[in-house]
């Protein structure tokens, strides 16, 4: 049961990556050509099969190259909060003592700051109109990652802890290995599992804040699409008079499911992770829970 | 105890200064200004509103004099609403915003508790598998989304809350609504993991087996322990409500601080930037340590943290 569940997320995902992969030959139409005379075309509408926008744009293929758009900044975000979560959580692990109490007391400070602030900052500040697409976008990816590094670090840096005092590590370091050797050769390897958890589960919040930003009119520029800019023309386009419903109801939809499939994944992930036992990310001396009951 | 919360308030405002500090000097770097305009202005035009905002001075001089001003409490004059100042801009800003957020939080918090409760009591039957469900379906949903969705159901559709403003105790259903179901689908599911957890420990054994009512078992010696979670998560959570009350009020057209936080930066209303940031801070600051504060007094082995 709790297995079907992660294998349904993975499934979701396939073939999302594989319609965002195959998009240009999937879509019908140019996702960026303008259609006046088919303005807001109800969804089945003469060749348009998810309907059309203000400007005539069909939706159906702006949500295929949207999905590129929308995974490709999401996947690109986790990457680089998951190398700089890594690399921190590594060093402070390791380091132990003041190094490690000192670098976790900034990780707390941090925890504090209102991140998406100054992201929006960064992004009103710097990006103005005159920024071209590719700086925006660059610029998006390093600020998401960049806030998202915190809870990767935070268990990294635990389990090093329970990590570099096992045998293996000194027998490494009696060989005469080096701390950047033992770390990344010795150490790394065995955290692969919780890495790719904890990253799967970056993910769906780095789609979310891009989706969030898209509907401040801060996200990917023009005439580029993205699951969270299509969502949020959507929802702009809604008035007392009409809604338009298929603009906010297929994004959405996409989102909400890419979520759920990054979510079940990731789920299934760190329980696999958790299972297979080791050191666990918690540092409080509590007895590790069993699986739960089921039934009953 | 006491030492801890002393040392804690010191962190606060150093923490404080230091947001403040990087912000201010963010928003300085920045290319662009308050009075740049498309036509030229008279140069003694611009003088006079430069001095008035003090931009003709030294940026380690307008630095101080802001900061001296922030201790008198003075948050200096808004570029982009001339003719009143920061401090009225904020605190006509701050009553609706807090209310909003402050429901929020107390809506999630209920409701995330009971149902972490109910999906917690019984690891894998019918109510954890339907509070797992939603909660996920919720935690899935960007929260703009959500907003348009009850938008259209329930005011343009049904017509039983009102579209958008902040008119009476009907206005704020939705928006609270929006803000607060997310973050209950977060809380019950740490709430869930927490008692699940917890109700397989020997205290719990213990207590049943002295004859104590279910109820009691599960609300007084489960959840007292299986909150921690919930209560650490509570410093995030406020900053979630900030950072969604910016989207919540565009959507239901709500005069708040996160309209004037966007505004102002795109505006350059350097001042009023500073004036939000600063609220924003303090205020997810003080909660953060209210949340250890809490952690704390129910788990002695926080505080040697």
């Amino acid at each position: 049961m709790r297995g079907a569940a992660s294998i349904l997320g993975g499934g979701m995902l396939l073939l999302m990556g594989a319609a965002a992969v195959l998009a240009p030959l999937l879509a019908t139409h140019d996702f960026a050509a303008q259609d006046l005379s088919a303005q807001y075309l109800p969804p089945g509408s003469s060749g348009h099969l998810l309907g059309t926008d203000l400007e005539g744009r069909d939706l159906l293929s702006r949500l295929l190259h949207g999905s590129r758009v929308s995974l490709l900044v999401a996947l690109l975000a986790t990457l680089v909060s998951v190398v700089i979560g890594v690399a921190f959580g590594l060093v402070s692990g390791y380091a132990g003592g003041r190094v490690d109490a000192w670098m976790m007391r900034m990780v707390d400070v941090l925890y504090a700051l209102p991140f998406l602030f100054l992201v929006i900052l960064v992004m009103t500040l710097f990006l103005g109109p005159r920024a071209g697409p590719g700086g925006r976008v660059a610029a998006l990816l390093i600020v998401l990652g960049a806030v998202q590094w915190l809870t990767m670090a935070r268990i990294v840096r635990g389990q090093v802890l329970s990590l570099r005092s096992r045998d293996f590590v000194l027998a490494a370091r009696a060989l005469g290995a080096g701390p950047v050797r033992i770390l990344l050769r010795h150490i790394l390897p065995n955290l692969s599992g919780i890495i790719a958890a904890y990253a799967t589960l970056t993910v769906p919040r780095v789609i979310l804040q891009e989706a969030f930003l898209s509907f401040l009119g801060l996200g990917v520029p023009e005439p580029y699409p993205s699951w969270g800019r299509l969502a949020a023309e959507g929802v702009r386009g809604i008035t007392a008079v009409e809604t338009h419903w298929w603009l906010v109801t297929f994004p959405s939809v996409a989102i909400t499911l890419a979520l759920l499939g990054f979510q079940l994944l990731g789920d299934g992930f760190v329980r696999c992770a958790g299972d297979r036992g080791g050191a666990r990310g918690s540092s409080r001396g509590r007895r590790p829970a069993g699986r739960p009951r089921t039934g009953a | 105890m006491i030492p801890f919360a002393v040392r804690r308030v010191g962190g606060l405002l150093v923490t404080l200064l230091l947001i403040a500090t990087v912000s201010f000097f963010l928003l300085r770097l920045a290319p662009g200004g308050p009075f740049d305009a498309d036509r030229e202005v008279d140069a003694a035009v611009r003088a006079a509103q430069e001095a008035r905002y003090r931009l003709d001075r030294s940026l380690p001089a307008q630095y101080a004099g802001w900061l001296a001003d922030l201790l008198r409490g003075d948050l200096g004059p808004s570029s982009c609403y001339p003719g009143l100042t920061v401090n009225e801009v904020l605190a006509a800003a701050i009553p609706p915003s807090f209310l909003l957020g402050g429901l929020a939080l107390g809506i999630a918090l209920v409701l995330g508790v009971l149902a972490g409760a109910l999906a917690g009591r019984h690891p894998g039957g019918l109510a954890d598998r339907a509070v797992s469900m939603f909660a996920l379906l919720f935690i899935s949903i960007p929260s703009f989304v959500l907003g348009a969705a009850l938008l259209l159901l329930f005011s343009l559709h049904l017509r039983w809350f009102p579209a958008g403003l902040l008119e009476g105790a009907a206005s704020l259903v939705l928006p609270v609504l929006t803000l607060g179901l997310p973050m209950a689908a977060v809380i019950a599911r740490l709430a869930r993991s927490g008692l699940a957890e917890t109700m397989g420990e020997d205290w719990i054994r213990t207590a049943r087996s002295k004859g104590i009512s279910e109820t009691r078992v599960v609300l007084v010696h489960g959840l007292r322990t299986a909150l921690l979670p919930v209560v650490s998560f509570l410093g995030p959570a406020a900053a979630g409500v900030l950072t969604g009350s910016v989207v919540v009020e565009r959507i239901f057209a709500l005069p708040g601080l996160g309209t004037h936080f966007v505004n102002s930066a795109l505006n350059r209303d350097y001042s009023l930037v500073m004036g939000t940031v600063l609220v924003y801070s303090a205020l997810l600051v003080t909660l953060n340590f209210l949340s250890d504060l809490a952690l704390a007094a129910l788990d002695p082995r926080a505080r040697t943290r």
